[in-house]
Protein backbone atom coordinates (compact mmCIF):
# COMPACT_ATOMS: atom_id res chain seq x y z
CA UNK A 1 0.00 0.00 0.00
CA UNK A 2 2.71 2.46 1.01
CA UNK A 3 4.86 1.42 -1.95
CA UNK A 4 1.94 2.02 -4.30
CA UNK A 5 1.34 5.48 -2.87
CA UNK A 6 5.00 6.39 -3.15
CA UNK A 7 5.04 5.24 -6.81
CA UNK A 8 1.92 7.30 -7.55
CA UNK A 9 3.45 10.29 -5.82
CA UNK A 10 6.66 10.02 -7.84
CA UNK A 11 4.68 9.71 -11.08
CA UNK A 12 2.60 12.77 -10.31
CA UNK A 13 5.61 14.80 -9.20
CA UNK A 14 7.35 13.90 -12.47
CA UNK A 15 4.26 14.92 -14.45
CA UNK A 16 4.05 18.17 -12.53
CA UNK A 17 7.74 18.91 -13.06
CA UNK A 18 7.49 18.42 -16.83
CA UNK A 19 4.57 20.81 -17.25
CA UNK A 20 5.80 24.35 -17.73
CA UNK A 21 2.46 25.93 -18.66
CA UNK A 22 -0.90 25.26 -17.11
CA UNK A 23 -3.36 24.33 -19.86
CA UNK A 24 -6.79 23.22 -18.79
CA UNK A 25 -9.18 21.94 -21.44
CA UNK A 26 -12.89 22.22 -20.71
CA UNK A 27 -16.17 21.82 -22.62
CA UNK A 28 -15.80 25.48 -23.65
CA UNK A 29 -12.14 25.15 -24.58
CA UNK A 30 -11.28 22.16 -26.74
CA UNK A 31 -7.89 22.39 -28.40
CA UNK A 32 -7.42 21.89 -32.13
CA UNK A 33 -5.46 18.75 -33.09
CA UNK A 34 -2.05 19.22 -34.70
CA UNK A 35 1.02 17.18 -35.59
CA UNK A 36 3.19 19.79 -33.86
CA UNK A 37 5.20 18.44 -30.92
CA UNK A 38 7.07 21.49 -29.58
CA UNK A 39 6.19 21.77 -25.88
CA UNK A 40 4.38 24.82 -24.58
CA UNK A 41 6.54 27.63 -23.23
CA UNK A 42 5.49 30.29 -20.82
CA UNK A 43 3.99 33.52 -22.18
CA UNK A 44 1.07 35.76 -21.26
CA UNK A 45 -2.09 33.81 -22.05
CA UNK A 46 -5.07 34.92 -24.11
CA UNK A 47 -8.00 32.48 -23.93
CA UNK A 48 -10.61 32.54 -26.70
CA UNK A 49 -13.22 30.00 -25.64
CA UNK A 50 -16.93 29.46 -26.20
CA UNK A 51 -17.59 31.01 -22.78
CA UNK A 52 -15.39 34.11 -22.85
CA UNK A 53 -12.35 35.94 -24.17
CA UNK A 54 -9.75 36.49 -21.46
CA UNK A 55 -6.46 38.36 -21.48
CA UNK A 56 -4.14 37.28 -18.66
CA UNK A 57 -7.15 36.12 -16.64
CA UNK A 58 -9.25 39.24 -17.24
CA UNK A 59 -12.52 38.71 -19.13
CA UNK A 60 -13.00 41.22 -21.94
CA UNK A 61 -16.01 39.78 -23.78
CA UNK A 62 -18.03 36.78 -24.89
CA UNK A 63 -18.15 37.24 -28.67
CA UNK A 64 -16.29 34.05 -29.61
CA UNK A 65 -19.09 31.80 -28.37
CA UNK A 66 -21.56 33.84 -30.39
CA UNK A 67 -19.48 33.44 -33.60
CA UNK A 68 -19.31 37.16 -34.26
CA UNK A 69 -16.70 39.89 -34.37
CA UNK A 70 -16.28 42.01 -31.23
CA UNK A 71 -18.15 45.32 -31.08
CA UNK A 72 -16.44 48.66 -30.43
CA UNK A 73 -16.66 48.48 -26.63
CA UNK A 74 -15.34 44.91 -26.56
CA UNK A 75 -12.46 45.88 -28.87
CA UNK A 76 -11.61 48.82 -26.58
CA UNK A 77 -11.61 46.48 -23.56
CA UNK A 78 -9.41 44.01 -25.47
CA UNK A 79 -6.93 46.73 -26.45
CA UNK A 80 -6.81 48.07 -22.89
CA UNK A 81 -6.25 44.60 -21.41
CA UNK A 82 -3.47 43.83 -23.91
CA UNK A 83 -1.75 47.13 -23.06
CA UNK A 84 -1.66 46.05 -19.40
CA UNK A 85 0.03 42.73 -20.19
CA UNK A 86 3.62 42.82 -18.96
CA UNK A 87 6.25 42.00 -21.56
CA UNK A 88 9.96 41.40 -21.29
CA UNK A 89 11.03 42.44 -24.73
CA UNK A 90 10.23 45.15 -27.23
CA UNK A 91 8.21 42.70 -29.31
CA UNK A 92 6.27 40.49 -26.94
CA UNK A 93 4.83 37.05 -27.44
CA UNK A 94 1.40 35.73 -26.54
CA UNK A 95 0.18 32.19 -25.97
CA UNK A 96 -3.29 31.85 -27.46
CA UNK A 97 -5.52 29.11 -26.11
CA UNK A 98 -8.29 28.99 -28.69
CA UNK A 99 -11.28 26.67 -28.82
CA UNK A 100 -11.18 24.59 -32.01
CA UNK A 101 -14.73 25.62 -33.03
CA UNK A 102 -14.15 29.38 -32.84
CA UNK A 103 -14.74 31.07 -36.20
CA UNK A 104 -12.02 33.23 -37.69
CA UNK A 105 -14.38 36.22 -37.60
CA UNK A 106 -14.07 36.09 -33.79
CA UNK A 107 -10.33 35.32 -33.63
CA UNK A 108 -9.00 37.61 -36.38
CA UNK A 109 -9.77 40.81 -34.42
CA UNK A 110 -7.89 39.37 -31.41
CA UNK A 111 -4.78 38.91 -33.58
CA UNK A 112 -5.19 42.41 -35.00
CA UNK A 113 -5.39 43.83 -31.48
CA UNK A 114 -2.32 41.83 -30.47
CA UNK A 115 -0.41 43.29 -33.43
CA UNK A 116 -1.52 46.82 -32.49
CA UNK A 117 -0.30 46.27 -28.92
CA UNK A 118 3.15 45.17 -30.09
CA UNK A 119 2.76 41.39 -29.90
CA UNK A 120 4.22 40.48 -33.28
CA UNK A 121 4.53 36.77 -32.49
CA UNK A 122 1.80 34.50 -31.27
CA UNK A 123 1.87 30.86 -30.29
CA UNK A 124 -1.25 28.73 -30.51
CA UNK A 125 -1.77 25.97 -27.97
CA UNK A 126 -2.80 22.77 -29.75
CA UNK A 127 -3.46 19.19 -28.83
CA UNK A 128 -0.57 17.13 -30.15
CA UNK A 129 -1.59 14.07 -32.15
CA UNK A 130 -0.20 11.89 -34.93
CA UNK A 131 -3.50 11.92 -36.83
CA UNK A 132 -5.31 15.26 -36.72
CA UNK A 133 -8.22 13.86 -38.74
CA UNK A 134 -9.01 11.19 -36.15
CA UNK A 135 -12.31 11.94 -34.36
CA UNK B 1 15.71 -8.62 29.77
CA UNK B 2 14.96 -8.05 26.06
CA UNK B 3 13.86 -4.57 24.87
CA UNK B 4 11.80 -4.38 21.64
CA UNK B 5 12.73 -1.50 19.31
CA UNK B 6 10.05 1.20 19.16
CA UNK B 7 7.69 1.02 16.18
CA UNK B 8 7.80 3.86 13.73
CA UNK B 9 4.44 5.65 13.48
CA UNK B 10 3.80 6.09 9.75
CA UNK B 11 0.26 7.44 10.02
CA UNK B 12 1.14 11.20 9.86
CA UNK B 13 3.47 10.54 6.92
CA UNK B 14 0.76 8.64 5.05
CA UNK B 15 -1.73 11.42 5.74
CA UNK B 16 0.65 13.94 4.24
CA UNK B 17 1.41 11.78 1.20
CA UNK B 18 -2.28 11.17 0.50
CA UNK B 19 -2.98 14.90 0.70
CA UNK B 20 -0.09 15.59 -1.67
CA UNK B 21 -1.40 12.97 -4.11
CA UNK B 22 -4.84 14.53 -4.06
CA UNK B 23 -3.39 17.97 -4.75
CA UNK B 24 -1.26 16.69 -7.63
CA UNK B 25 -4.15 14.72 -9.13
CA UNK B 26 -6.33 17.84 -9.13
CA UNK B 27 -3.62 19.85 -10.90
CA UNK B 28 -2.36 17.09 -13.19
CA UNK B 29 -2.41 17.61 -16.95
CA UNK B 30 -2.78 14.33 -18.78
CA UNK B 31 -3.29 15.67 -22.31
CA UNK B 32 -0.30 16.25 -24.57
CA UNK B 33 -0.20 19.86 -25.60
CA UNK B 34 2.10 21.64 -28.00
CA UNK B 35 2.49 25.09 -29.50
CA UNK B 36 2.36 26.33 -33.08
CA UNK B 37 4.41 29.46 -33.62
CA UNK B 38 3.52 32.16 -36.10
CA UNK B 39 3.91 35.84 -36.75
CA UNK B 40 1.03 38.24 -37.06
CA UNK B 41 0.72 39.91 -40.45
CA UNK B 42 0.29 43.68 -40.36
CA UNK B 43 -1.59 43.59 -43.66
CA UNK B 44 -1.42 42.03 -47.09
CA UNK B 45 2.04 40.66 -47.75
CA UNK B 46 3.77 42.03 -50.79
CA UNK B 47 6.48 40.09 -52.52
CA UNK B 48 9.54 42.01 -53.63
CA UNK B 49 12.23 41.11 -56.14
CA UNK B 50 12.60 37.38 -56.54
CA UNK B 51 10.37 36.47 -53.63
CA UNK B 52 7.62 33.93 -54.16
CA UNK B 53 5.10 35.91 -52.11
CA UNK B 54 3.23 32.74 -51.26
CA UNK B 55 -0.20 33.11 -49.66
CA UNK B 56 -2.72 30.42 -48.79
CA UNK B 57 -6.29 31.60 -48.41
CA UNK B 58 -8.48 29.35 -46.30
CA UNK B 59 -12.04 29.76 -47.52
CA UNK B 60 -15.32 28.16 -46.48
CA UNK B 61 -15.31 26.36 -49.87
CA UNK B 62 -11.65 25.29 -49.97
CA UNK B 63 -8.09 26.59 -50.34
CA UNK B 64 -6.71 29.15 -52.75
CA UNK B 65 -2.94 29.41 -53.28
CA UNK B 66 -1.46 32.63 -54.66
CA UNK B 67 2.14 33.35 -55.60
CA UNK B 68 4.33 35.48 -57.86
CA UNK B 69 6.03 33.91 -60.85
CA UNK B 70 7.96 35.90 -63.45
CA UNK B 71 6.58 39.12 -62.04
CA UNK B 72 3.00 37.98 -62.49
CA UNK B 73 0.49 36.83 -59.92
CA UNK B 74 -0.63 33.20 -60.15
CA UNK B 75 -3.47 31.44 -58.38
CA UNK B 76 -4.55 27.82 -57.93
CA UNK B 77 -7.77 26.79 -56.25
CA UNK B 78 -8.05 23.61 -54.22
CA UNK B 79 -11.79 23.26 -53.59
CA UNK B 80 -13.45 20.91 -51.14
CA UNK B 81 -14.94 17.71 -52.58
CA UNK B 82 -18.37 18.76 -51.34
CA UNK B 83 -19.31 22.44 -50.97
CA UNK B 84 -19.82 23.85 -48.39
CA UNK B 85 -16.99 22.09 -46.57
CA UNK B 86 -18.12 20.35 -43.40
CA UNK B 87 -15.73 18.74 -40.95
CA UNK B 88 -11.98 18.95 -40.65
CA UNK B 89 -11.32 16.38 -43.39
CA UNK B 90 -13.49 18.13 -45.99
CA UNK B 91 -10.75 20.58 -46.98
CA UNK B 92 -8.48 18.92 -49.55
CA UNK B 93 -5.23 18.57 -47.62
CA UNK B 94 -3.45 16.27 -50.11
CA UNK B 95 -4.42 18.64 -52.96
CA UNK B 96 -2.96 21.63 -51.12
CA UNK B 97 0.22 19.73 -50.30
CA UNK B 98 0.63 18.75 -53.96
CA UNK B 99 0.50 22.41 -55.06
CA UNK B 100 2.90 23.48 -52.30
CA UNK B 101 5.31 20.60 -52.97
CA UNK B 102 5.54 21.63 -56.64
CA UNK B 103 6.20 25.24 -55.60
CA UNK B 104 8.85 24.14 -53.11
CA UNK B 105 10.62 22.13 -55.80
CA UNK B 106 10.79 25.18 -58.05
CA UNK B 107 11.86 27.51 -55.19
CA UNK B 108 13.69 25.40 -52.57
CA UNK B 109 15.04 28.45 -50.70
CA UNK B 110 11.63 29.89 -49.92
CA UNK B 111 10.38 29.29 -46.38
CA UNK B 112 7.67 31.88 -45.77
CA UNK B 113 3.94 31.58 -46.29
CA UNK B 114 1.10 33.91 -45.37
CA UNK B 115 -2.08 32.23 -44.18
CA UNK B 116 -5.21 34.26 -44.78
CA UNK B 117 -8.28 32.58 -43.29
CA UNK B 118 -11.70 33.97 -44.17
CA UNK B 119 -14.49 34.88 -41.78
CA UNK B 120 -16.46 31.66 -41.38
CA UNK B 121 -13.54 29.26 -41.19
CA UNK B 122 -13.21 27.39 -37.85
CA UNK B 123 -9.90 27.67 -35.99
CA UNK B 124 -9.27 23.91 -36.22
CA UNK B 125 -9.14 24.21 -40.02
CA UNK B 126 -6.55 27.00 -39.72
CA UNK B 127 -4.42 24.76 -37.49
CA UNK B 128 -4.83 21.89 -39.98
CA UNK B 129 -3.67 24.25 -42.76
CA UNK B 130 -0.64 25.25 -40.67
CA UNK B 131 0.26 21.55 -40.43
CA UNK B 132 -0.21 21.09 -44.19
CA UNK B 133 2.02 24.00 -45.23
CA UNK B 134 4.87 23.22 -42.81
CA UNK B 135 5.85 19.84 -44.26
CA UNK B 136 4.79 17.34 -46.91
CA UNK B 137 3.75 14.65 -44.43
CA UNK B 138 6.83 12.56 -45.19
CA UNK B 139 9.21 14.65 -43.12
CA UNK B 140 10.28 17.03 -45.88
CA UNK B 141 10.04 20.71 -45.03
CA UNK B 142 7.78 22.92 -47.16
CA UNK B 143 7.10 26.44 -45.84
CA UNK B 144 7.70 26.48 -42.07
CA UNK B 145 7.79 30.27 -41.51
CA UNK B 146 4.14 31.06 -40.90
CA UNK B 147 2.59 34.49 -40.95
CA UNK B 148 -1.09 34.61 -40.05
CA UNK B 149 -3.16 37.40 -41.49
CA UNK B 150 -5.91 38.66 -39.19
Amino acid sequence: MVDMMINLLLFLLNLYGNTSVAVVASPDLKFAPSTEIRPLRFAPVVVVSQASVQVAGETVGTWAGESRAPDASELAALDAALERVPRDEEEGELLLQVDRRVAWSALGPVLEAAGRSGFANVRFAVSSTTDPLAP
Amino acid sequence: MRIDPPELNLVPLLDMVSLLIQMLLVNAQFGVYAELESSVSAGTAEATGEQLGLAVHVRPDGFSVQWIEGGEGRERSVPCGVVPCEGLGAWDGPGLRAVLTALKESRPDERAVVLAPEQGVPFEVVVRTMDLVRDDGAGRELFPDLVVGP
